[in-house]
């Protein structure tokens, strides 16, 4: 019951409970002073007289007392009905509070009674889930980074490694003809080309993670900037055993407002990521709507199971089962491609491919023709 | 000639943990993962198995 209706209900019974006793009682106290008439034997009329006034007298404090030990009572009583309601609540709300305090941010407040406090409730448990939902993300982006730190130093660590091994092979004389020496040197060359790649990765990536955009975004034919993408990829990729497809529809005229350096770094990536995980094909679809345009990268590689499929796009996530030594790189790619995707104010899809594969989809502005 | 197995999946690091042993004397076998090492290793005997 809510504050205003005990207040009202208190009112009325402190007005009835003590009109109820004041009937009560002179009622009582008239049977009395009947009761003691009757079992008197008066001598005169001056003496019934005087008995007379007495039971008057007798009737008149007996109702009064009555009247005001009522009102004690029930003032008493009917305040506390109030005050409880109040008293109650608010400790609810203190409780409630120490609870956020102590850390407990999962503390709700139950809302099945409409009063006064509702409001406060209410206000209260969105608080503390807002509360809740910050220090939530708050704790996911310090694992990110402490993530981010293992993948980096797992990546820089195994090619330093390696060149390091080398080195001191060729410097031990480990590598006697002139051959392996060759060999030697060329591992260094990669690993250190590999060690280059990466540390560009992250400076970029760090960069677009701080938000700095470094594009210089033109209007640019999408189709004719794919097509050259396309011939230079095929046949790089060609070479590692992966075929890559474009389809385009007919009279591809979209243009789109991008930096030509960023969109070569968002298919690279994408090629990039589809071989390393052993796809053998991947067809570029490039479909044109009134508003957008929308590139779909479709491969035949694993896909991404389901539950790791919203962590693509994160830095250093590398799928579950693939996380392994085979597949090299440092799972910057998609958290690059994404972020570049954003800042030219398109977004991006994956959902995986049948029977097998992955499939991303990029949706751009497209600018007017 | 002692012989030696290693089990290693970097590649690059087993080459030239191979090389060192083999300028030193030991015959190598390498094997890049665990299944493989271990039926190498019921195959035939072998003086040391290192097994990263």
């Amino acid at each position: 019951m809510s504050v205003k209706k005990r207040l009202f209900w208190s009112h009325i019974l402190m007005f009835a409970l003590p009109m109820l006793t004041y009937l009560l009682f002179s009622f009582l106290a008239d049977r009395l002073s009947w009761l003691y008439l009757l079992q008197q034997r008066f001598s005169s009329m001056a003496d019934f007289q005087y008995h007379v006034r007495l039971t008057e007298h007798f009737s008149r404090w007996f109702t009064l007392v009555g009247l005001a030990l009522t009102l004690v009572i029930v003032k008493r009583f009917l305040s506390r009905g109030v005050l409880k309601k109040i008293e109650g609540s608010l400790r609810e709300l203190s409780d409630g509070l120490r609870q956020l305090r102590e850390g407990d941010l999962s503390c709700r407040l139950p809302l099945t009674e409409e009063d006064e406090f509702s409001a406060v409730r209410t206000d209260f448990n969105a608080t503390a889930a807002q509360l809740q939902q910050l220090v939530e993300e708050q704790q996911q982006n310090d694992r990110n980074r402490q993530e981010l730190l293992a993948g980096i130093s797992h990546d820089l660590r195994s090619p330093l490694t390696d060149i390091r091994a080398y080195t001191e092979g060729l410097l031990d004389g480990v590598a006697q003809t002139e051959d392996s020496r060759r060999q030697y040197l060329t591992i260094i060359r990669d690993k250190t080309r590999d060690l280059q790649g990466l540390v560009n990765k992250l400076f970029l990536f760090s960069r677009m993670d701080l938000g700095r955009n470094e594009d210089h975004p033109e209007p640019v034919t999408l189709h004719d900037e794919l097509q050259q993408l396309h011939m230079v990829l095929a046949s790089e990729y060609a070479d590692k055993g992966m075929d890559i497809a474009y389809l385009f529809p007919e009279q591809p005229r979209s243009r789109i407002l991008a930096d030509p350096d960023t969109l070569h770094r968002i298919v690279t990536n994408i090629a990039e990521n589809s071989c390393k995980y052993g796809a053998s094909a991947l067809d570029i679809a490039l479909r044109e709507a009134p508003a957008f345009v929308s590139l779909t990268f479709t491969d035949n590689g694993p896909g991404v199971p389901p539950d790791s499929r919203p962590h693509i796009f994160d830095a250093f996530s590398r799928a579950a089962p693939a996380r392994n030594e085979k597949v090299s790189g440092s799972g910057l790619g998609l958290a690059i491609v994404s972020r570049a995707v954003r800042n030219m104010g398109g977004r991006i899809i994956a959902k995986n491919a049948q029977p097998h594969g992955l499939t991303l989809e990029i949706q751009l502005p497209r600018l007017e023709d | 000639m002692p012989h030696i197995l290693i089990v290693e999946d970097d590649r690059a690091i087993a080459r030239i943990e191979k090389d060192y042993l083999e300028l030193n004397g030991f015959q190598v076998t390498l094997a890049e993962d665990g299944e493989t090492g271990r039926k190498l290793a019921l195959q035939q005997p072998f003086d040391l198995i290192c097994w990263m």
